[in-house]
């Protein structure tokens, strides 16, 4: 048994961050993260899986040597759910289900570089054809356009020859990369490729 | 197998309701199979990469540069340069994006 995990805990409101830190706190095999030797695993309670949601495990996830992210949410709709994990989040829970032991144990799988996963929710994103999913949040997906070219940069393909290939101007092509890596706060071409094929959107 | 039986040791599904780990390219591997679209060519034979490749390409695949990514493994840039010529040509991979799009069809990252 190693040192405890150090932990951190992102929530809407003092009383949602007290209460997950009170239940963290009851497994010996974690602890508070000290400011200065940062956390190891971020725990992040919310109502949903949206956006703001999304932005908050980015946010957390933009440091060099990013913590894992347990996501503790009142709803986990499949295609949220996918969004999720391509941003980087290591564990999904149900807030009715997240009972401390539960809570603990998705924190100390994240740490050894596991995913947990409530299994019904495992089941729907493995029984559905998930691929053309959309999440609820208007614009989550790529358009037939943005598809299209993401899948020829994923193969390989360099602006001219996606700029030739689609009849469209080499600045076009730009501009649809850049429009799909600023939606989803991405880096470059191969964190959108990534992004895309882990969200099952390509 | 079902994917929960792949989870829990031994094979057998736990019987509450319990959340299932597994490690990460694992689910993703699970997920990917349920994103392809049917019958599309399924994986051949993987090739092999070392630790410190699957690592760089790990960092690469979340948009981190040669610096940020030397900086994280604590090597040069230039060591981390040779590592990316070598697994680009272990992937036949054209660049950097065709390289991650390659390493996550065959589970390596």
């Amino acid at each position: 048994m190693g040192d405890p995990v150090p932990v951190d805990v992102v929530a809407l409101d003092p009383v949602l961050e007290a209460g997950t830190k009170a239940a963290l706190l009851s497994c010996p095999q974690v602890r508070l993260a000290d400011p200065d030797d940062g956390p190891r695993v971020v725990v992040i309670t919310a109502d949903a899986v949206g956006r703001p949601e999304l932005d908050v495990l980015r946010t957390v996830r933009d440091v060099p040597a990013p913590p894992d992210v347990v996501l503790v949410a009142a709803e986990l709709a499949p295609a949220d759910t996918l969004h999720a994990l391509a941003a980087g989040a290591r564990g999904l829970l149900r807030r009715r289900e997240a009972d401390p032991t539960r809570l603990a144990r998705a924190v100390l799988a994240a740490a050894r570089g596991d995913c947990t996963l409530p299994p019904d929710l495992l089941d729907l994103l493995l029984e559905h054809s998930v691929s053309r999913a959309t999440a609820p949040w208007a614009e989550a997906g790529l358009d037939d356009r943005e598809r299209s070219v993401l899948r020829m940069v994923a193969d390989g393909h360099e602006t001219s020859e996606i700029a030739e290939h689609l009849c469209y101007s080499p600045r076009t092509v730009t501009t649809i990369v850049h429009d799909i890596t600023q939606r989803f706060r991405l880096r470059n071409r191969a964190h959108a490729v990534a992004y895309a094929l882990r969200a099952g959107m390509l | 197998m079902t994917p929960t039986a792949t989870a829990a040791p031994g094979g057998s599904r736990p019987p509450s309701d319990d959340p299932v780990e597994m490690p990460y390219p694992e689910l993703v591997r699970l997920l990917g199979r349920a994103t392809s679209p049917p019958g599309a060519a399924r994986r051949p034979e993987a090739p092999r990469l070392t630790a410190r490749q699957t690592a760089v390409l790990t960092l690469m695949a979340e948009g981190h540069a040669n610096t940020a990514i030397a900086r994280a493994l604590s090597c040069s840039e230039h060591t981390v340069k040779n590592v990316i010529y070598e697994l680009m040509s272990r992937l036949h991979a054209r660049n950097r994006s065709h390289a991650v799009a390659r390493a996550l069809h065959h589970s390596l990252i």
